[in-house]
């Protein structure tokens, strides 16, 4: 065990029960009904998806679909109008949401830990927007960013601005989202780094203030560094979601009164999420969106595994 | 540090007058910003409310109101008379209860093996249950729709439920409560002539029951807020779930908003409750799990 998992780890958790290994059939009991639920639910979804991107996908007569090798995939990259679209929404929306999502996320769960009253109030009520249905905040938020009578417009004029369109500008439609989409990942971030704040010992920042550190270099040096773990599962976990960013999207672009067609307006809202959506269920056109779901998933994976060797790599102390 | 300067800080600290001036305006300094942000948070809520018990008219009416002028109840009445709200919230509270069960159970057990026993393929295994984890729903509702339709399960509550009956997640948080058990108290049990079911039932399981608790709350939110699937999966009204029934309605009565914030009212208020009765087992179940493992 290196020194650094003995610092995090001080006490031996992992615990088995070694004498029994493999002549015990209890674990196997347990697990094998999860590893059929997991081959059907997990294992054959990803197995599918790439077979059937690979075919020209006849759905009534899946049999003689034609194979087509990665011919769905240089359609997209190559003549589809809305891939290019759809991929950059997907991956500038992360870039945006994420950031946005870990600072004030940071902010206000330190603001967290230097209260000791409504506590609980706060838990509730920066948590509960994670709870709601993507498709009940986005039926909200939909009456409060609609352009003539939302509340959204009302206090722009009201502070002098000129009010805006939100979801009818194709500049704007994609942004307005994202703003539900920062409000709604935020609690999340919050829970996890007040929890991550809380069990920080004293002793570090105590010391460094005594040697005459300031707020700043406390922050990077002690702060972040020993929330390194939670941070790296917040930012995961945020860019996890963000890059699946569909529901949201799909409602507040299609209820009333606010929006135009799903993904709109035109293909400005596009992401590969809503690709798969409309390509496959509304189209019927399972060859390209399997495609792009396999894209999709890729994206994640690497995303993932970047991530975990990146943290892993830099900010070890 | 030296005995001068612990006097001098023992000192400035002691003063009793100090100590609760300085505490009432550091308090209410920290409170202030995180009033008003947590207002922010909870205000369109709050706004949807009021506006459920509004007239269509009022809605749209500039400038705004902030309370209602005439209290009405017309979006609750349409909403149960003219769609089948009643039988979609029955669905939600009956596909999210049966499918916590099932995953809450599973996670327990699968919670408790993975913590506690080496066994061929555990690796493997709990890699796939990560994994998962980031799967996109974009993956796997295409397969699943052509599965379920092509064994006629579609438009069905098992169909509605399968999917969700074991979660990862659920799993991998278990694990964690489950690793914090000193594997001493099941070997001290096995002296005594415990069988595997009974460590897990008679240590294990009562040992983790408070952030079990948690961790199922938490799996009955995430099936309750389910879209895509149910979306996909369910063609006829009376299978259709509370998130997707209001979120459906926005897009046919486009005109009625009163409908609207009272079909979202009604989505979120079980939701709002079960969280405001369990926010701390909740709050700790997840906390956990972002501690341990990054």
């Amino acid at each position: 065990m290196s020194i650094q998992n003995t610092i995090s780890q001080p006490f031996p958790v992992r615990s088995r029960i070694r004498r029994r290994t493999f002549r015990n059939a209890f674990p196997y009991i347990v697990i094998t009904p999860m590893l059929v639920w997991c081959l059907v639910f997990v294992i054959y979804p990803v197995a599918y998806s790439v077979w059937v991107s690979l075919h020209q996908w006849i759905a009534s007569a899946p049999a003689q679909s034609p194979f087509v090798g990665i011919q769905n995939y240089i359609d997209l990259v190559t003549t589809d109008r809305r891939f290019p679209t759809a991929f950059r929404n997907t991956l500038v929306y992360t870039l945006v949401v994420t950031p946005i999502v870990l600072v004030i996320g940071f902010g206000i769960a330190s603001l967290m830990v230097r209260v000791s009253r409504l506590t609980r109030y706060y838990m509730f009520a920066f948590f509960l927007p994670s709870l709601v249905p993507a498709s009940i905040i986005g039926v909200v938020f939909g009456l409060f960013y609609q352009p003539t009578f939302g509340l959204a417009n009302f206090l722009l004029t009201r502070v002098g601005f000129a009010p805006l369109n939100f979801m009818k500008d194709p500049d704007l439609a994609l942004w307005t989202v994202a703003t539900v989409e920062v409000w709604q990942r935020l609690g999340f971030a919050v829970l996890i780094l007040y929890a991550g704040l809380l069990t920080l010992p004293h002793v570090y920042t105590e010391a460094a203030r005594m040697d005459g550190a300031n707020r700043l270099q406390i922050l990077r040096f002690i702060t972040l560094p020993l929330t390194r773990r939670v941070l790296i599962f917040v930012t995961v976990v945020t860019i996890i979601a963000a890059l699946q960013a569909f529901d949201l999207i799909y409602i507040m672009t299609t209820s009333g009164g606010t929006g135009s067609s799903p993904g709109g307006p035109g293909i400005s809202t596009y992401t590969l999420g809503l690709l798969v959506y409309n390509e496959g269920l509304i189209r019927g056109k399972y060859g390209p969106a399997s495609a792009t779901a396999t894209i999709l998933f890729v994206i994640v994976f690497g995303a993932t595994i970047l991530q975990l060797r990146f943290f892993r790599q830099t900010w070890e102390y | 540090m030296t005995p001068q300067i612990t006097a001098l800080r023992s000192a400035r600290t002691t003063t009793p007058k100090s100590v609760l001036h300085m505490l009432q305006v550091r308090g209410l300094l920290w409170h202030v910003p995180l009033l008003f942000l947590s207002l922010v948070m909870l205000y369109p809520f709050i706004w949807m409310i009021l506006s459920s018990f509004k007239t269509t008219s009022e809605i749209v009416a500039i400038p705004p109101t902030f309370f209602p002028k005439n209290f009405s109840t017309s979006g609750y009445q349409e909403l149960i008379n003219k769609l089948s709200i009643l039988r979609n919230f029955f669905n939600s509270v009956f596909v999210s209860g049966i499918a916590t069960l099932s995953a809450t159970a599973c996670a327990s057990l699968a919670g408790f093996v993975f913590a506690h026993y080496q066994f061929r393929g555990k690796n493997l295994f709990f890699t796939i249950l990560l994994t998962s984890m980031m799967l996109p729903a974009a993956v796997t509702v295409l397969p699943l729709h052509a599965l379920f339709n092509n064994l006629r399960l579609g438009n069905t509550y098992t169909a509605l439920i399968l999917p969700y009956a074991l979660s990862g997640f659920s799993i991998f948080l278990v694990r964690q409560f489950m690793q914090g058990i000193p594997a001493e108290i099941f070997e001290a049990a096995r002296i005594d002539g415990a069988s595997d079911w009974l460590c897990y039932r008679k240590l294990a399981l009562p040992l983790t029951l408070g952030p079990l608790g948690g961790v199922a709350v938490f799996t009955f939110l995430t099936v309750w807020n389910q879209f895509w699937w149910p979306l996909m999966i369910t063609n006829s009204a009376d299978m259709r779930t509370m998130a997707l029934a209001v979120a459906q309605s926005a897009t046919q009565i486009a005109q009625r908003f009163d409908v609207l914030a009272a079909g979202a009212v009604l989505a979120i208020a079980p939701i709002a409750i079960l969280f405001g009765l369990a926010t701390r087992q909740v709050v700790e179940g997840i906390a956990f799990s972002g501690m341990k493992e990054g």
